[in-house]
């Protein structure tokens, strides 16, 4: 079932019922058209030795006639448009905080919450229950869509959008960015997780906790990586890569890998083997020390 | 031809209508951001000089086309000329306090702006310095012609200086 | 006084400034890009016909769609068009040459300038990537630090420059050039609509160039009208390209709509069924075609209010252009009609618009611009009205006016199998592509995941690419091959009305030995009909 058609909120559902609507009437309209086409040139094709019909000039009363129907359509349409704006869209300026931030970065989506728990690529929200959240971007134009959950909405830097975002039931809703943002455009998917409040609950206080220390977090900052990833919780600085400090809670990697096996070895090592031009330079690390830093950043749940 | 020629000048002088309006109109969407710094760097003054000498030239234009003299040509080359160099030297006073296109929202819209209409002021003084050189039969149609364009680059100095300067300083 | 020596082809060529020899130029040159944006087409395809293929780089593939859509709006439709509309404009009105002949060679010339420049890019560290309508702040210079997008806007300028030259001499020309006797309400539909859409280019090209030299300022002057960083707005450089955009396509189909409003009476043998509100809706799409940009940026947080205004004028821009439809299909109404190549391409071209247009209306609903903007149902839409409509409207347009321009018939059964091949290709390659924006696939994207159903639709659009481009490749054979074994034309092969058929096929230097009087609409009727002309039939004047 096309996501668009398979809404899993009342956002979604109203769209897909307007849209279903216009399917209708769209069809309706071509065989109108298909209709005079198809009969003429069957009816009235040209045989071998037929003369030229008789000109005729038009007939003004057809005209006004297809001229104010349409128009009264249009209308119509236009009324029901304005209705389902009011019902699926957010506030221009919300009167109270976002519950929750998304920001898009070249390729990564990134979500804050209010209490200071930070993750990437993996949007967890409450089940059953509308959220507000806010979309950002921290560089070039990026769109948040979750086809099965509702309208899409540009994320422009220095301009913030907020859109309600609601799941009927507890599942994961892919999602994609909906505006050419460079390179690795095609590779900056995501998923909403919404799970039961108390889960939802437990899952954000657990994000914004801060893990014992490791002596990998020695390698970790002295090859760098400290640079373009946070590794603590609650890291308000701004960062060019997603943040690790609950990395292995994770369902996917970067690039669409799921998180096991080899694939965070294979990601450190290689990242442009699986997402060419993205901003994360190949490691050229020793085996052991990519063993090293994995398994560091296994320890980060 | 004379009808022709001056159909296809206005025909053009509308596309360019609308190009200033677009460098105008984002001058006006940046004006908020770009107040402070245009209000305390702009010169009344002086900028009303040499405006005043591109009124003129329109003048002077407007003479050389109902007479034949060719001396009403050069005079809008020169009021032409000084006008480029007072807008010149507007640009070297700025520079001198390190407000350039790139300074922020008023160094773009104010230098973008001003300097497209002074490279349209500098092709009209080219235009005016080849007519000078054609024979007078020849030149009637171009001479009347050429001057609907330099009443243009006016009309669009008068809205510039209005929005950029008159409303900012006044 | 001896005669001076003959001139090699080439210096003709190069130095003409006859409108037929100028509109063959801007037609050859629309066709060579053509080819080039096909091929670029073709390898986005390759890339996609399966999920996760490594043929293109995404930095390639990039360049590629990038290259594509503006090749093929500024170096394949515009050319055409005003190819075909300096060609047939001084025919059509009965006069000798456009009223500035030079002036018409400049504007071929910039235009091939500009095309020449955008290409360079390839060799000078990258094409263009950031997209056709290169939105900041990708398109700056901390996004895409490569000089493509310099190209890209210098090219553009040129190309514009080459498009407002065009207009200028089409107003004079159309103004001040017709026979005696042809007022401005008995101008064919194609010069009408001609005259119409050289004021929209005027009033829409300047709106892009003011765009272009802001995007150079940012990004070789380091200015900031589109650098969030220093207070600029991403949004206004939307705003300003589409404020030129969107009109733009009705610079690129109002042409189109021209060539069916010429193509359709003659082979149905009867006049447009009702002229007037085809003129008069043209008139309302211009005008409204300034009104409705805010809908390529739905998706942007701009207020709900400012949205519902273009909303609204964007379903209603769909009024004027169903009357165009309905006018068309009206005219088959009670014809004779016969089934040329051309009218094969004109008959399809009313079915694939109207998918085209209603796929359209749909995104005027914001609700559904909201899921599917951006997506590849953007993609089938924009397909289904950029070659459904246009693209079959100038090949409709190249199987009439052929004859005219070469004095031979191009090869009616190649044609048919050129009409099939494209028709079914076009479709397979195209519809399927609404169902893959419905299954969540965004545009742009140089691979995709292997979801349900998104590889087998992409393979059975690559499929309908290749079917489209073989199709594709059987009218280029068709037209030199008919140019050198094709039938010979007479000055009328279609018996047609307009004044163009009452030259020579093709017309020596002046056009006419004699322009035909004119008293109506469709002077030729007239004089083949003395017993019952238009200007004495009630409604024929």
């Amino acid at each position: 079932m096309a996501p668009v058609f398979h809404p899993q909120s009342p956002e979604a559902h109203a769209i897909a019922t307007i849209f279903l609507y216009f399917l209708v009437l769209a069809a309706m309209i071509f065989l109108v058209v298909a209709g005079m086409v198809g009969y003429s040139i069957v009816r009235y094709r040209a045989r071998p030795g037929d003369a030229d019909p008789r000109p005729t000039f038009g007939h003004r009363r057809i005209e006004i006639t297809w001229t104010v129907v349409p128009l009264v359509i249009v209308v119509v349409i236009f009324a029901f448009t304005l209705r389902t704006m009011a019902g699926v869209d957010a506030p221009r300026e919300p009167d109270r905080p976002p519950d929750l931030t998304i920001t898009g970065h070249q390729w990564w989506w990134e979500a804050r919450y209010p209490n200071g728990a930070m993750t990437a690529r993996e949007i967890h929200i409450p089940a059953g229950r509308r959220v507000l959240a806010r979309i950002e971007s921290a560089d070039v134009i990026h769109d948040f869509w979750a086809p099965e959950l509702g309208r899409k909405m540009d994320a422009v830097p220095g301009r913030a959008g907020y859109i309600w975002l609601r799941a009927d039931t507890p599942g994961t809703y892919a999602g994609t960015c909906s505006e050419f943002c460079g390179v690795q455009h095609a590779g900056m998917r995501f998923g909403v997780i919404a799970e039961p409040q108390a889960d939802f609950d437990a899952w954000v206080a657990q994000q914004a906790e801060t893990r014992a220390a490791d002596p990998g977090e020695r390698l970790f900052r002295e090859r760098k990586c400290g640079e373009c990833h946070a590794i603590s919780a609650k890291d308000d600085k701004t960062y060019t890569g997603p943040p690790l400090a609950h990395i292995a809670g994770r369902r996917f990697l970067g690039g669409n890998l799921p998180n096991r096996e080899g694939n965070l070895m294979l990601w450190i090592t290689s990242p442009q083997s699986i997402l060419p031009g993205n901003r994360m330079p190949d490691s050229r690390l020793p085996a052991d020390e990519v063993q090293e830093l994995t398994r560091f950043l296994e320890t980060r749940r | 031809m004379r009808q022709r020629a001056r159909l296809a000048m206005a025909m053009f002088l509308l596309s360019e209508a609308v190009f200033f309006f677009m460098l105008i109109a984002a001058f006006v969407y940046f004006r908020a951001a770009s107040l402070a710094v245009a209000a305390a760097n702009l010169k009344l003054g002086a900028t009303a000089v040499f405006t005043a000498c591109l009124l003129a030239s329109s003048f002077t234009m407007w003479r050389a086309t109902v007479t034949r003299i060719r001396a009403w040509l050069g005079g809008t080359i020169l009021l032409g000329g000084v006008f480029l160099v007072g807008q010149g030297s507007e640009y070297l006073r700025l520079f001198r306090q390190h407000i350039t296109i790139s300074q922020g929202l008023f160094g773009t819209t104010f230098f973008t702006l001003t300097g497209l209409h002074g490279l349209h002021v500098l092709v009209g003084i080219a235009l005016l310095a080849i007519l000078l050189g054609l024979a007078t039969e020849r030149r009637s149609v171009a001479v009347e012609t050429i001057a609907l364009y330099w009443y243009f680059v006016d009309v669009v100095w008068v809205a510039i200086f209005a929005i950029v300067y008159l409303w900012t300083l006044l | 006084m001896s005669p001076a020596p003959p001139r090699s082809a080439i210096r003709v060529w190069l130095s003409t400034i006859d409108h037929k020899q100028i509109g063959i130029l801007y037609m050859l040159t629309a066709l060579f890009f053509f080819v080039v944006g096909g091929l670029e087409a073709m390898a986005m395809r390759a890339q996609l016909s399966a999920p996760n293929l490594k043929f293109l780089a995404p930095e390639t593939y990039d360049q590629m769609f990038t290259m594509h859509g503006t090749t093929m709006i500024f170096l394949v439709v515009m050319p055409a068009l005003v190819g075909f509309g300096v060609y047939l404009v001084p025919l059509m009105v009965g006069a000798s040459d456009m009223a500035f002949p030079r002036l018409n060679a400049l504007g071929y010339w910039v235009t091939l300038g500009g095309g020449v420049l955008l290409y360079a890019s390839f060799l000078a560290g990258g094409a263009p990537d950031a997209g056709w309508f290169s939105y900041a702040p990708l398109s700056e210079k901390p996004f895409s630090p490569h000089a493509g997008s310099d190209y890209w806007a210098l090219g553009l300028l040129l190309l514009s420059a080459g498009s407002v030259i065009a207009a200028v001499n089409f107003v004079v020309t159309i103004a001040t050039l017709r026979a005696p006797g042809m007022t401005i309400r008995r101008l064919p539909l194609f010069v009408w609509i001609t005259l119409v859409n050289s004021v929209l280019i005027l009033a829409a090209m300047p709106a892009l160039n003011a765009a272009l030299v802001m995007l150079l300022s940012d990004r070789v002057l380091a200015a900031h009208f589109f650098d969030p960083a220093h207070g600029g707005s991403p949004i206004l450089w939307q705003h300003y390209f589409w404020i030129f955009g969107h009109p733009e396509v009705y610079i690129l189909v109002l042409p189109a709509f021209g060539m069916i409003s010429e193509i359709i009476p003659v082979f149905s043998r009867k006049p447009i069924f009702g002229y007037g509100f085809v003129a008069a809706s043209t008139l309302a799409i211009a005008f409204l075609s300034f009104g409705v940009w805010v809908h390529h940026m739905f998706a942007v947080a701009l207020g709900r209010v400012f949205i519902s205004v273009f909303a609204a004028a964007s379903m209603l821009i769909a009024v004027p252009t169903g009357i165009k439809v309905l006018n068309w299909a009206a005219t088959l109404v009670g014809g004779s009609i016969r089934f040329t190549t051309a009218m094969l391409f004109a008959v399809a071209f009313l079915l694939e618009f109207t998918v085209g247009g209603l796929s359209g209306l749909a995104f005027a609903v914001v609700p559904i611009d909201w899921q599917l903007t951006d997506t590849y149902f953007v993609v089938a839409h924009l397909h289904y009205v950029a070659f459904g409509g246009i693209a079959f409207a100038l090949f409709a347009g190249a199987y009439y006016w052929f004859p005219k321009i070469t004095g031979h018939l191009l090869n009616e059964p190649l044609g048919r199998w050129n009409f099939w091949m494209v028709v079914i290709g076009f479709n397979l390659t195209f519809f399927v592509q609404h169902i893959l924006g419905l299954l969540g696939m965004p545009r742009r994207v140089y691979t995709y995941p292997d979801l349900p159903w998104w590889a087998v639709l992409n393979q059975i659009s690559t499929f309908g690419a290749v079917i489209l481009g073989l199709g594709a490749l059987v009218f280029v054979a068709n037209l030199f091959a008919s140019l050198a074994f094709g039938a010979r034309a007479g000055n009328d092969p279609w018996d047609a009305w307009t004044l163009e058929w009452a030259a020579a096929s093709p017309p020596p230097t002046d056009n006419f030995e004699h322009v035909p009087p004119v008293r109506s609409r469709r002077p030729l009727w007239d004089l083949k009909h003395p017993e019952a002309p238009d200007w004495a039939t009630r409604g024929g004047g």
